[in-house]
């Protein structure tokens, strides 16, 4: 029973407080397929985090307000360095879990077309079984992302490569749902879509994290998959043009009301300077600084926090 | 800080069909009042007020959108859609109407040769509407066009997406009818107002795609018939 780190395996007990959903090192300018963005901005607005010492910096800030890990979910295609995640982990004292699967279609690897699903199932197995190219550094969690309406393509190629590996390694799938497109999927997120495709392909349904329902939240919906045996993260606390914090805050506690405190996950999804603390943002430290004081107004007691921030991403992340 | 709350309760956008016939490519306010950044009315009225640079980021996103929309136009041609203008002005032989009276926003669509650039200039079996308001079904020769023809839906492009492209989204929604805007090929005059507006049409009432997925899109439709969207 190990969660695997880019600096080895640990016990789940010592995951402690766990940033799900984060990036660290990652730039949006290397996808391979950049036109399918198809916005007419500059690629200053891109997702990019790539300053070594001012990322090591936020963790160790994180690291001083009581954090302990975080779960990097830079997939291959788009900056993903492992060698860089390890060297940041040493020296910041987090613990950082890497990703292997796949971001979604403009970020896609040239080999995600070319190669057959099992073959991708293959190469994914092998970055959690043995490690990532030839450094040796092992990735513990698994990621499906969904860009279109609809789960097609190459992204549905995608995403039963990562069930096969899965199923084969027991490490938990992470997803990214929708985004923009996410009023054009019913009930917001394209989570369940995947989750019918994860249970014909025979994933357990309780290895599955179902990301960014905070983007266009149906509480109907969210309260579906957990009873599903989802994980359902709120994980871009503090991007108030999507969904208020308040509001955050009062979905969690009417799902914990609701009995679904086993199934919840908080994360930020950190991706661009501007919303980390040397660009003038709160980083890492959103949570602790902001959100958790609206939860506790709302009655969440710390035992209820401490089984949202420690419990279960210790759950999540640990392989079965 | 930008927020759509209404899409939080808003149902989601029904699948829109593509498929030669029904899907028709709209080249709303591309004709030279706009598309001009020179000569055109737009640019020439900024110049004299000495406002000209309110007006970068419309030029910016104009000239990235341009090279997409010549690609759209091409595309549709080949792919067998119709290509179909509306453009804010009136014709000849006709007055301004009184939305262009009450705003000065007021031309006469002259002929296509000097009015629209190269790299989508109308070839002539194709029509070029007037545009009395913001919206394209404020014409209703347009209007009568769209239900002669049992058009679906639209792939809009063009210029000013935060008003005319939007208004036309708006009324073609209100006759049921689908909208496809194609995120980098339309202008918005401001950055801003084109994340507000993308974000409003996108919740509710449009779909939003790029040009490097739609002629993904129709080179699957051409070997595999209609494709949802």
């Amino acid at each position: 029973m190990v969660i695997q780190t880019v600096l080895g395996p640990i016990s789940p007990e010592q995951l402690g407080v766990c940033l799900p959903h984060e990036h660290i090192w990652c730039d949006q300018r290397l996808a391979p397929r950049q036109e399918l963005f198809g916005v007419t901005r500059s690629t200053s607005s891109y997702m990019k985090l790539n300053d070594y010492d001012r990322m090591c910096a936020e963790l160790i800030a994180y690291r001083e307000a009581g954090g302990s890990s975080v779960v990097e979910v830079t997939c291959d295609g788009w900056g993903r360095d492992l060698d860089v995640l390890a060297r940041l982990s040493a020296a910041s004292g987090v613990h950082i879990v890497a990703t292997a699967g796949f971001y979604i279609e403009p970020c896609l690897p040239a080999f995600v077309a070319e190669w057959t699903v099992e073959r991708l199932a293959d190469h994914l197995t092998r970055e959690i079984e043995a490690g990532v190219g030839d450094s040796g550094r092992r990735c513990g969690v698994l990621k499906s992302a969904i860009h279109r309406a609809r789960v097609e393509g190459l992204e549905l190629k995608g995403l039963r490569a990562v069930a096969i590996a899965q199923r084969r390694t027991g490490v938990a799938i992470t997803s990214h749902t929708t985004g923009g497109r996410r009023q054009e999927v019913p009930g917001g997120t394209v989570g369940v879509l995947q989750l019918e495709i994860l249970r014909a392909e025979g994933v357990d349904p309780s290895r599955f994290i179902v990301g960014h329902v905070d983007e266009r939240p149906d509480i109907d919906v969210l309260c579906g998959l957990a009873e599903a045996g989802c994980f359902i993260q709120f994980d871009v606390i503090g991007k108030e043009h999507w969904l208020l914090d308040e509001t955050r805050a009062e979905l969690i506690t009417a799902m914990i009301d609701r009995g679904y405190l086993a199934h919840l996950l908080m994360s930020h999804d950190r991706n661009r300077d501007h919303e980390m603390r040397y660009g003038g943002g709160t980083g890492y430290r959103h949570l602790f600084d902001c959100f958790l004081p609206r939860l506790r107004r709302l009655g969440v007691s710390p035992a209820e926090i401490q089984h949202l921030l420690v419990t279960n991403p210790a759950r999540a992340f640990t392989r079965v | 800080m930008l927020r759509h709350p209404l899409t939080l309760l808003t149902r989601e956008v029904p699948p829109i069909s593509l498929q030669p016939g029904s899907t028709w490519l709209l080249v709303q306010d591309l004709h030279a009042p706009f598309a001009d950044l020179d000569q055109g009315a737009l640019a020439v009225m900024a110049a004299r007020k000495v406002v000209g640079r309110e007006f970068d980021e419309f030029a910016e996103t104009l000239r990235l959108a341009a090279a997409n929309v010549a690609r759209l136009v091409a595309a549709a041609r080949a792919h067998r859609l119709g290509v179909v203008y509306s453009c804010l002005g009136y014709e000849s032989g006709a007055t301004p109407s009184p939305f262009q009276e009450a705003t000065g926003w007021r031309w006469q669509v002259a002929g296509i040769e000097t009015e629209f650039p190269p790299g989508w200039q109308p070839l002539p079996e194709e029509r070029v509407f007037s545009k009395p308001g913001w919206g394209a079904l404020a014409n209703p020769a347009f209007v009568r066009f769209l239900e002669d023809r049992r058009v679906e839906n639209l792939i809009v492009v063009g210029a000013m997406l935060d008003f005319g492209i939007r208004q036309t989204c708006y009324e073609l929604a209100d006759r049921g009818l689908g909208s496809l805007v194609i995120s980098d090929a339309v202008a918005p005059l401001t950055l801003g107002a084109q994340a507000h507006t993308t974000g409003n049409l996108a919740h509710g009432l449009t779909k939003l795609r790029s040009t490097a997925e739609l002629l993904d899109l129709l080179a699957v439709m051409r070997t595999e018939g209609p494709v949802l969207v």
